[in-house]
């Protein structure tokens, strides 16, 4: 026991880049999985929860980017009716509507109902949801940006800039919510009827309505009712994000391939930095040999502290990169790692063995 | 010599049909179809086409995506960058694709061509006139 413990005293600086190499090791074999998922995850969880969105007529692209992900200007907005017409359509089992085109200090101030709360998972933390005109809940991270709490008051301007013109009515902060979408935790929402009073438009218009249909195939049967509608487009999330992986899929796969090349570089390395540590621990393992030690027990008490900071170094790259980028672990990666480890540990044990 | 030839090429022009797949047109699926009171639509299948029906039947098409995070895609007849939306597509211009081998990274537009069971739908007025189950591709 003394000897391990000496051990850890020991080699401290090498012990630290065993677990660093052993880290990168991991970070590096996940790598290629982490790139698409950064590129492509943030666009599926939108896509894969809406199936069309109606706005007016215009490029599909703006009106997925403008209503989903709030990076576009809205291609202009369509009548109460529009949206009455698609909330009782057989084939729609869910249509909310979204009123975009206002700001809070650069955050979309975004008008919808209450079925968004729910369809996003926006649970409240304090207080309650929007219910009368003016009435405005945020997310808790913005909240705390801000720093707006329940009952403050707020001034919006028209446009995605905060420079646009301000409008007169104050908005009231009535709940503060926790939201999931990284573009939710940007925004401000309210009820659509805000944004009929604060333009004082006497006719009632919405941006888009985001629409769930009752099956997924139910969207290929949408193509002929939406080209008969007046002034609407009908943009489908998940055809616009098959054009973007399309786009990117090359490049992802081809980044894939480098990435894996360098994995298998930093394996080596690792493998060669832990090898080399032998030669530093010879005189350690030659005393203990004089002392008739089993060959086992040398392995254990010298190696040891390497083989656990290894194992802790992987375990560690797996946890960043889920929690980081919410990539999950899976069997073909944990394989490659343990091959790292059982291919260092013979190393080092015929090593020991020819010693 | 020559009859051998003959014979067996005949005996492989006769039963190839019969053991395999029959090969499906995009012309023979665009069945006539109405829409119901509601907006619904309702496909009827012609008598001609009974003898395709539950049968494995190979058919070529563009791909499309109709759900990316549970991977189930349609066939379409038309490639969607040719503008799918456009008008030429209709729902007897594409139908449903269940895999038997949850297929990885398919893409859209992707031209293919789909081995598998042609059932008809009949009944269910939220999928389409025609289902290719056990689907793979094909050659």
């Amino acid at each position: 026991m003394k000897v391990w413990i000496l051990q850890w005293k020991r080699k401290a600086a090498s012990l630290i880049i065993v677990s660093i190499l052993a880290f990168l090791t991991g970070l590096f074999i996940k790598a290629p999985r982490a790139l698409e998922h950064y590129i492509l995850k943030q666009w599926e969880e939108s896509a894969a929860q809406v199936d069309v969105i109606i706005g007016y007529k215009g490029s599909p692209i703006q009106i997925v980017a403008s209503t989903l992900y709030r990076l576009e200007n809205p291609t202009g907005n369509i009548p109460e009716s529009s949206y009455s017409f698609w909330r009782s359509h057989p084939l729609v089992e869910l249509a909310t509507p979204v009123a975009l085109g206002d700001n809070v200090e650069g955050h979309p101030l975004v008008g919808t109902d209450s079925t968004y709360y729910q369809w996003f998972q926006m649970p409240l933390k304090i207080g309650r949801y929007p219910e009368n005109s003016g009435e405005v809940i945020v997310d808790v991270d913005l909240a705390n940006q801000l720093e707006i709490k329940v009952g403050s008051s707020l001034i919006s301007a028209h446009g995605s800039d905060s420079r646009g013109e301000s409008h007169d009515h104050p908005l009231t902060v009535v709940g503060i919510v926790e939201a999931s979408r990284n573009v939710d935790k940007a925004a401000l929402f309210t009820l659509p009827q805000t944004y009929w009073s604060l333009h004082h438009s006497a006719e009632h218009s919405y941006t888009s309505v985001m629409l769930k249909l009752k099956s997924k195939s139910a969207m290929l049967m949408l193509s002929n009712v939406i080209n008969n509608r007046a002034n609407e487009q009908g943009a489908f999330p998940v055809f616009i994000f098959g054009q973007l992986q399309k786009q990117w899929q090359p490049t992802i796969d081809l980044a894939g391939r480098w990435s894996w090349i360098i994995a298998f570089a930093v394996i080596l390395l690792f493998i060669a930095y832990i090898t080399s540590l032998f030669n530093a621990e010879r005189n350690t393992i030659a005393f203990l040999q004089n002392h008739r030690r089993s060959r086992s027990w040398i392995f254990i008490q010298v190696f040891g502290n390497v083989l656990l900071l290894t194992f802790v170094g992987f375990v560690f790259a797996e946890w960043a990169i889920k929690v980081v980028i919410g990539v999950q672990p899976v069997l073909q990666e944990i394989l490659v790692m343990l091959f790292t480890l059982i291919t260092a540990v013979s190393l080092l044990w015929i090593k020991l063995k020819k010693s | 010599m020559r009859a051998i030839l003959w014979v067996t090429i005949m005996i492989v022009g006769i039963q190839g049909p019969a053991w395999g797949q029959k090969v499906v047109s995009w012309d023979l699926l665009a069945v006539p179809y109405s829409t119901t009171p509601e907006g619904l639509y309702s496909p009827e299948f012609p008598s001609w086409l009974d003898s395709y029906k539950n049968q494995e039947v190979v058919l070529q098409g563009y791909l499309v995506p109709v759900d990316v995070k549970a991977k189930q895609y349609a066939l379409s007849r038309y490639a969607f960058s040719s503008c799918f939306f456009c008008g030429n597509a209709a729902p007897n211009t594409v139908v449903e694709l269940i895999f038997s081998d949850q297929p990885h990274h398919l893409v859209t537009d992707q031209f293919v061509v789909i081995k598998g069971i042609l059932v008809f739908n009949e009944s269910d007025p939220y999928r389409l006139f025609f289902i290719i189950q056990q689907a793979s591709f094909h050659g």
